[in-house]
């Protein structure tokens, strides 16, 4: 199998932000996700008309009390646009958090057990051989599996998402984990007298956790890409829930005709929120490599 | 051991690892579509007007549902070693047809797509090699950050609302060619074969609706396999085997080469990944387009809960990503004898 041979970023320069006056350069790429953050919260009375009933003629372009124009059926695109940032970045959310802890705790009991000789060794390099196969599975195809199969709700679309994703995240835990338990810290807990579960979640734990954690914005971004290409493909969340990738192919027969506003303003939408994932990967990184962390 | 046998090991367990492999990920796609709640029989037995227990066995057995697990398994194994996926109770034909007759379109467009991405990314590497201006090496890391930030069909709509409805100078995403014309068949790559049959016009009219779908993937995908590069590249660059090709005095092309191939391990194993991603990743581009693929066959058999096509694709993707992994450790090792392995490093 493919050893995990990815190269890992150098170090970021050692120019950490001085405290106080440029304190603000390190926030200010989270500002657009936060922006992302307070819509989902207050989405749904901030809108000017409701998501998910005709409001207006159909077809409508943009401009007077519908900015976004309305869509084939009559609903404002602007609203909807807006609302669906609830479906997409609340799913992301619970994908991103499931993927990392069952990541992280996977990882950590792989990277522990793998070298210990007999049932226990064999299972965990076992394991750690399956999730290098997991990767033969192009994850598109197991979100439409998974969905298809399990009937379109938030949480099966979720579930299906994380564990696609997890592989990844229990992968670089994994690798991280192996690197940190030789570590002369981690003997002297265990000469210390602490129970073997003790060391791994005091000790190894904390010290093997960051690659995933920085990871994570990475799987926010990707899971919102696969959401929303789910919605396109017909196997997401049922319309009319707003939702990027639904709200996207349901437009595309009016892009032919010249209707370009209900398909271009969600695809806009969709850029906007994986892009402030993106520039949150950079805070965190940030955050997680200055020194006192 | 012999010393042939002990020369040529890394690469013959590697080989001989394969099949084992695919063996393992096809047993799991059996287990896998059989996890599935319900019964998926009742679900395409006609019982509108009541339905005898024959009845009832013969779908189970049209979907190879007869029999208790093992033997389905048994049946399933036996038939899989003459390559016999079954037939699809949905169409009645093979489904090894079935996938085959839609997988050489998909992997023809992943293939051109990854081919202009490992060109871009080479150009992008030649340029950070040759030139020391640091607001440009600034600029083309920054381009490498775009890597999994961007959704490809967001930008092959914005791509489509651009070139066809504002300029209109790209033909309607309606498919590989104009509807009047018929695509030639010869060994299923559409491009492929309307070169080999010498029909130009087809050729002309493919190219001409491959170039926004494909400007797209190599744009929205190079990112992530130049960022791979670009780190291997600023490892090597200053390395001692470099300074030492420089100072023995080798000339400026057989150093460059050289730092590309100890920079690029990581790079060559994410190309196998984005195959394996794209192969059915691709599938949103592809309807986008109106080209139809293999991944369009995974979604209708999901959607009429056809269990024989869906363990057949599986089996068929799986072992072609398998293939695809199996290469791209072949070539890594051939790259790098370090990375063989039994293989010591001093350091």
């Amino acid at each position: 199998m493919t050893e995990a041979l990815v190269a890992v970023p150098p170090s970021v320069t050692a120019t950490t932000p001085r405290r106080g006056a440029s304190a603000w350069r390190t926030w200010l790429p989270a500002g657009p996700f936060a922006v992302f953050v307070l819509l989902t919260i207050v989405a749904r009375w901030v809108v000017p008309f409701d998501p998910e009933t005709v409001v207006a003629p159909a077809n409508l372009a943009p401009g007077g009390a519908h900015a976004f124009g309305t869509d084939s059926t009559g609903m404002d695109v602007f609203s909807r646009t807006i609302a669906a940032t609830r479906v997409n970045l609340v799913m992301a959310v619970l994908v991103t958090l499931m993927a990392t802890v069952t990541g992280l705790v996977l990882g950590l009991v792989l990277g522990m057990n793998e070298a210990a000789g007999g049932v226990r060794g064999l299972v965990g390099r076992g394991m750690t051989r399956f999730t290098d196969l997991t990767d033969a599975v192009p994850p598109l195809i197991v979100g439409v599996v998974v969905v298809g199969l399990f009937g379109p709700s938030l949480v099966s679309l979720s579930v299906a998402l994380a564990l696609i994703l997890m592989p990844n995240q229990v992968r670089l835990t994994r690798a991280e984990v192996l690197k940190v338990r030789g570590d002369a810290y981690v003997d002297a807990a265990r000469m210390a007298g602490l129970l073997p579960w003790q060391v791994m979640v005091r000790h190894v734990l904390p010290n093997s956790a960051r690659p995933a954690i920085e990871n994570s914005s990475n799987v926010f971004g990707v899971s919102i890409i696969v959401s929303a290409s789910l919605g396109f493909l017909g196997v997401g969340l049922n319309p009319p829930t707003p939702e990027w990738g639904v709200m996207i192919s349901s437009g595309i027969s009016d892009v032919m005709l010249g209707g370009w506003w209900t398909t271009l303003f969600p695809a806009i939408a969709l850029c906007a929120a994986v892009s402030s994932a993106a520039l949150l990967a950079g805070v965190i990184t940030r955050l997680t490599r200055s020194p006192g962390h | 051991m012999t010393p042939f046998l002990a020369r040529h090991r890394w690469w013959l367990t590697r080989t001989l690892v394969l099949p084992l492999h695919i063996a393992v990920f096809a047993s799991v796609a059996f287990f896998l579509v059989r996890l599935v709640p319900g019964d998926p029989v009742m679900a395409r037995v006609d019982a509108s007007g009541g339905f005898t227990p024959e009845d009832y066995a013969r779908a189970a057995e049209q979907m190879g549902l007869s029999g208790s697990i093992w033997e389905q398994f048994g049946r399933f194994w036996s038939a899989l070693i003459t390559f016999d996926l079954g037939t699809s109770p949905v169409t009645g034909r093979p489904v090894w047809e079935e996938v085959m007759s839609r997988l050489p379109s998909t992997i023809e467009l992943v293939t051109l797509g990854l081919l202009g991405s490992v060109v871009l990314a080479l150009v992008l590497a030649l340029i950070t090699l040759s030139t020391r201006r640091p607001r440009l090496h600034t600029v083309l890391r920054g381009y490498g950050k775009l890597a999994g930030a961007v959704p490809d069909f967001a930008v092959a709509i914005l791509g489509l609302v651009l070139f066809y409805v504002v300029l209109q100078v790209i033909p309607a995403p309606l498919g590989r060619v104009d509807p009047r014309m018929s695509l030639p068949d010869v060994i299923g790559f559409p491009l492929l074969d309307s070169v080999i049959t010498g029909r130009w016009d087809v050729v002309g009219a493919i190219v001409a609706r491959y170039v926004l779908p494909l400007s797209v993937l190599v744009l929205v995908h190079t990112p992530s396999l130049w960022r791979q590069l670009s780190l291997g590249l600023s490892e090597q660059v200053a390395a001692p085997p470099t300074l030492f090709k420089v100072a023995s005095g080798a000339t400026r092309l057989s150093v460059y080469l050289s730092v590309l191939r100890r920079a690029c391990a990581s790079s060559v194993v994410m190309l196998g990944a984005m195959f394996g991603g794209l192969i059915g990743g691709v599938v949103v581009i592809e309807e986008l387009f109106g080209f139809g693929g293999v991944g369009r066959f995974a979604i209708t058999s999901v959607e009429q809960l056809d269990f024989v096509g869906l363990q057949g694709f599986l089996v068929v993707v799986a072992a072609l990503c398998l293939l695809v992994f199996f290469l791209v450790d072949l070539v890594n090792m051939i790259l790098d004898p370090r990375r063989r392995p039994g293989v010591r490093v001093d350091g």
